[in-house]
């Protein structure tokens, strides 16, 4: 099981290193706005990109950081049965969660490199302001965003997978489980 | 295409993910699967497309921009230290009050309210601060821990809300208006949670005695106390002020609330880079968490309406010939008992694509509808067994306050929230009054 | 019992077009005894405007009912298709051009390369600027913050006025805080459904466009070609009622206000200012030229049209 627990530490670091990078995006989208406001204020001439830039990178920011916190257990499940039950039945439920979601995350992601392909074949850009920047760059990142969310999905089934088997493995992510488990972690503020 | 009554349809649906949820599927994977089924059972291939038009449309959206910039900020004031200034003031200015401190964490609760959009901050930080002053001054545990936890939940109502955001994304209101309705019902619960604070603590002055005479400043020392409110009224005004009084959009105005919560956090020394990184993580997190439930929703909702079941709700009420106003009752009710069991972005993703149609068909207005929905959602931040004050509260309350004494401790509150709902469901003005006198 | 065909029909109207909506479901189902039936969607309910042409050539709905600009980031002939500042001056003069000078061939070249058949046309109505204090020409602009989207902003920024763009529902809002002091949205009945005559009463007709857009029909080809004779008829036919009862609405609508005079002051733009508007209106004119050889050709047919009416030498 050595091996499986490397798997894990790889698969958590990458969903972990991609969530604290784009972690940074949200002091850009402040700065955008703020030029904006400024712009349009002070120097009554607003800009032409601050509203789509700004909506982009919100984008990009929160679709991206679905993996982040599926790693981290930061969506939103109702624990009221799932709690009650021991945790060969919590692997079984999980891996049924889990599994089915591979197929939906799966299918998502094939429609989505076809999506960014479409556009990256049409050069699509926004017809929305004058600015008219290309929408390729943010259709690519849905595929690249649910394919992160695939390989966490994947890594949380095969835990699953295992606990419901009633196989034991060394989980990299255990000492943090218990530590949230424990506090019900206050800073995941509402 | 299979043929089926829209009652069909939606006990499918709903009972699928109803049965995901149970079994502890995160709402974002609930939404997606049993959507995605119903999709491709009912509607062909061509109906999984809509996952992506949900996706891409859930991103292209310039009023969602203001969410993770509002939860960035009450991060931030969460950590900034604001809220020992201000217990510090109102210890200074009214401790000598019998109950003195109790209204005055009420007040706190308004302020930061006022400065963050979510709920949490307030809590979580008079929890750790406030509690154990007001413990060791003998207020009553139940008075006190109640009173935080219903004094945060006003993070919501009191603009600006992420909640109202959300509603506004899905009901397509001007988030300008929800926010203007907010504020006095805001107002107005503060107001009934002190006038309680105050008759309980006049019938029987153990529960909150007045601060020992030792302890009490004189007047020079309350007037300079007031300075802590300086950098909160500067926010306040700025954030609020540029939203509602109509500077700049509530994305702009929630980039000048972030940058003007760092610069407080800054002035106190509160900032360097492990807490930002923090921050910023936890705001990553958040955002990560609440887009797929959006996506999801939102598709959920598509494939919902796209298999003609969008009528059920309204088709029910026809058949049954319910009065307008006992459909906004069994509403409320729906709300009520979700809030036991669901988190409030699950609640308001799953019924308010639902509700609006027919809140809209019935001849309300959707505003005044966000403000009764908002409401209910106080209270089910504090309705067991899923609860996120009481889950904030058990996390920071001191040994001596029992899970017991916290879910007790709410109850009261809950009556008077459910008072404060009532008000606004039979005045209307309430809610109603300031956007139509800005606006 | 024959075999029932049920088609999903999207427009990007909202629910001010109910009626005719409900109308074209219930000739539909008439017409065909029941065996053609059309689910109908609002704007936004399934799919967003602008991704109306890729929904439609993937089957995620049948039939589009939509305007070309929205999706000019994907089939370049979409934003003639809409209409260019100065590219008409009334409902008659637009539908020549596309009907009997060739417009549509070429419009439904480009859409079939897209994977989508262009199945009708239906012709809007004004589209002018509504502000909140009053303007008497161009040059009262350059000091305002306008809310206007695609051609018409490209042609303000030749005035170096500041266009700002905002989605329809933070209009008011917009209006009544000073976020923007004016907007191009449409004519004087949508501008009373937003209640913008609530915080800005100033309508100046721009006399630049008339239809200010045009719309435009799609249905997945697969799905068209594969119904009867007979079906396609009675389908065409509703969409242009559908179509035709929207443009009177707009029409008639828009007309009563004028009359009535109370919600809006209405103005019209000084005639030179017009022609200035108009003049530069080529710049943007060759620009949408310069993007293929299609659209190369149907700027010439508006540029000889407008030769022929005398408001181009
Ligand atoms: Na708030
Ligand atoms: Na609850």
């Amino acid at each position: 099981m050595k091996r499986f627990t490397r798997y894990l530490v790889l698969q958590d670091g990458l969903s972990e290193f991609v969530g604290q990078v784009i972690s940074w995006i949200t002091l850009g989208l402040i700065g955008v706005l703020l030029i904006e406001i400024v712009a349009r204020y002070f120097l009554n001439a607003p800009t032409i990109w601050a509203h789509e830039l700004s909506t982009m990178l919100f984008g990009a920011f929160c679709i991206l950081a679905g993996s982040y916190a599926l790693r981290h257990h930061d969506h939103v499940r109702s624990e009221v049965i799932y709690a009650l039950m021991p945790p060969r039945v919590q692997g079984f439920f999980d891996t049924i969660v889990f599994g089915l979601g591979l197929v939906v995350l799966a299918v998502f992601f094939r429609l989505s490199v076809d999506f960014a392909a479409t556009s990256w074949a049409m050069n699509e850009f926004s017809a929305r302001s004058v600015w008219q920047p290309p929408l390729y760059p943010i259709k690519t990142v849905i595929p690249i965003a649910v394919g992160l969310l695939l390989l966490q999905n994947i890594a949380e089934f095969l835990r699953a997978l295992l606990r419901c088997l009633g196989i034991a493995f060394e989980d990299p992510r255990s000492e943090e489980d218990q530590h949230v488990a424990e506090t019900h972690a206050p800073e995941t503020l509402h | 295409m299979a043929e089926l009554d829209p009652m069909t349809i939606t006990a499918i649906m709903f009972v699928s993910m109803l049965g995901l949820m149970a079994i502890g599927a995160p709402l974002a994977w609930a939404l997606m699967i049993s959507g995605m089924g119903s999709a491709y059972l009912m509607f062909g291939a061509g109906g999984l497309d809509l996952l992506l038009a949900s996706a891409y449309e859930t991103m292209d959206n310039f009023l969602l921009v203001a969410l993770p910039l509002f939860i960035f900020m009450g991060l931030v004031l969460e950590r900034s230290g604001i809220t020992d200034d201000l217990f510090e003031m109102i210890h200074k200015l009214v401790g000598g009050l019998p109950g003195g401190l109790g209204v005055g964490t009420v007040l706190i609760c308004a302020i930061i309210a006022a400065m963050a959009g979510v709920s949490g901050a307030a809590t979580v930080s008079l929890g750790i601060i406030a509690l154990p002053a007001m413990l060791k001054r003998s207020y009553d545990k139940r008075l006190v821990t109640g009173t935080i936890m219903a004094g945060g939940a006003l993070g919501f109502l009191i603009p600006p809300s992420v909640l109202m955001i959300i509603y506004a994304f899905l009901s397509r209101d001007s988030v300008g208006k929800l926010f203007a309705a907010g504020l006095i019902p805001g107002l107005m619960l503060a107001g009934i949670y002190i006038a309680y604070i105050l008759i309980r603590c006049r019938l029987n002055p153990e529960l909150g005695p007045p601060t020992p005479k030792a302890e009490r400043v004189n007047g020079m020392e309350k007037l300079k106390s007031l300075r802590h409110l300086i950098g909160p009224g500067l926010l306040v005004g700025v954030v609020l002020g540029g939203i509602v009084g109509g500077v700049t959009s509530p994305s702009e105005a929630s980039a000048i609330g972030a940058a003007g919560a760092l610069l407080i956090a800054a002035l106190r020394r509160q900032v360097d880079l492990a807490m930002l990184s923090s921050v910023l993580q936890t705001t990553a997190k958040l955002m990560g968490m609440l887009i797929w439930i959006a996506i999801a929703a939102v598709f959920f909702s598509k494939i919902y309406v796209g298999l003609g079941a969008g009528m059920m709700v309204q088709d029910l009420i026809d058949d049954y010939s319910l009065s307008p106003h006992a459909v906004i009752i069994a509403m409320l009710v729906s709300y009520f008992l979700l809030g036991m069991f669901l988190d409030d972005f699950a609640i308001i993703f799953i019924t308010v694509p639902l509700y609006i149609p027919v809140v809209r068909e019935l001849g309300f207005d959707t505003v005044w509808f966000a403000v009764l929905f908002i409401l209910s959602m106080q209270s089910a931040y504090l309705t067991p067994p899923f609860g996120y004050n009481l889950f904030y509260m058990r996390s920071v309350a001191p040994k001596e306050v029992s899970i017991v004494d916290i879910y007790m401790s709410a109850l009261p509150f809950v009556a008077l929230q459910i008072l404060g709902l009532a008000l606004v469901v039979i005045f209307p003005g309430i809610a109603l009054w300031l956007p139509s006198l800005l606006f | 019992s024959a075999e029932k065909v049920r088609l999903r029909f999207h427009t990007f109207y909202g629910t001010e077009m109910d009626a005719f909506a409900k109308k074209m479901r219930d000739t539909v189902k008439e017409a065909s005894g029941g065996t053609l039936r059309i689910q109908y969607f609002r704007g936004g309910e399934l799919v967003a405007s602008d991704q109306f042409v890729d929904a439609v050539a993937k089957g995620t709905i049948d039939i589009a009912y939509g305007v070309g600009s929205y999706w000019s980031g994907q089939v370049d002939i979409g934003n003639i298709e809409a209409g260019l500042p100065g590219a008409w001056t009334s409902a008659e003069e637009a539908r020549a051009l596309f009907e009997d000078k060739g417009l549509n061939t070429l419009i439904a070249e480009a859409y079939a390369e897209k994977g989508v058949t262009l199945v009708g046309r239906g012709y809007g109505s004004n589209y002018d600027i509504l502000t909140k204090t009053p303007i008497n020409g161009l040059d009262d602009l350059k000091t305002m913050k306008i809310r206007a989207t695609g051609q018409m902003a490209k042609v303000l920024k030749a005035f170096d006025i500041p266009t700002v763009y905002l989605p329809a529902q933070e209009l008011y809002i917009g209006l009544s805080t000073g976020v923007i002091d004016g907007a191009i949205y449409g004519g004087p009945v949508e501008y009373e459904q937003l209640k913008l005559h609530e915080t800005a009463t100033h309508y100046t007709f721009l006399n630049m466009l008339n239809p200010g857009w045009i719309e435009t029909v799609i249905a997945n080809p697969k799905v068209w070609d594969g119904l009867s004779e007979e079906h396609r008829e009675i389908l065409t036919k509703a969409i242009d009622q559908y179509a035709a009862d929207i443009h009177a609405w707009l029409e008639e609508g828009n007309q009563k206000i004028v009359d009535a005079g109370e919600i809006f002051e209405f103005s019209t733009i000084p005639a030179e200012d017009s022609a200035r508007l108009t003049a530069a209106a080529q710049t943007v004119w060759q620009e949408e030229a310069a993007k293929s050889e299609r659209n190369a050709k149907a700027i010439e047919i508006l540029v000889e049209n407008a030769k022929a009416k005398g408001r181009l030498k």
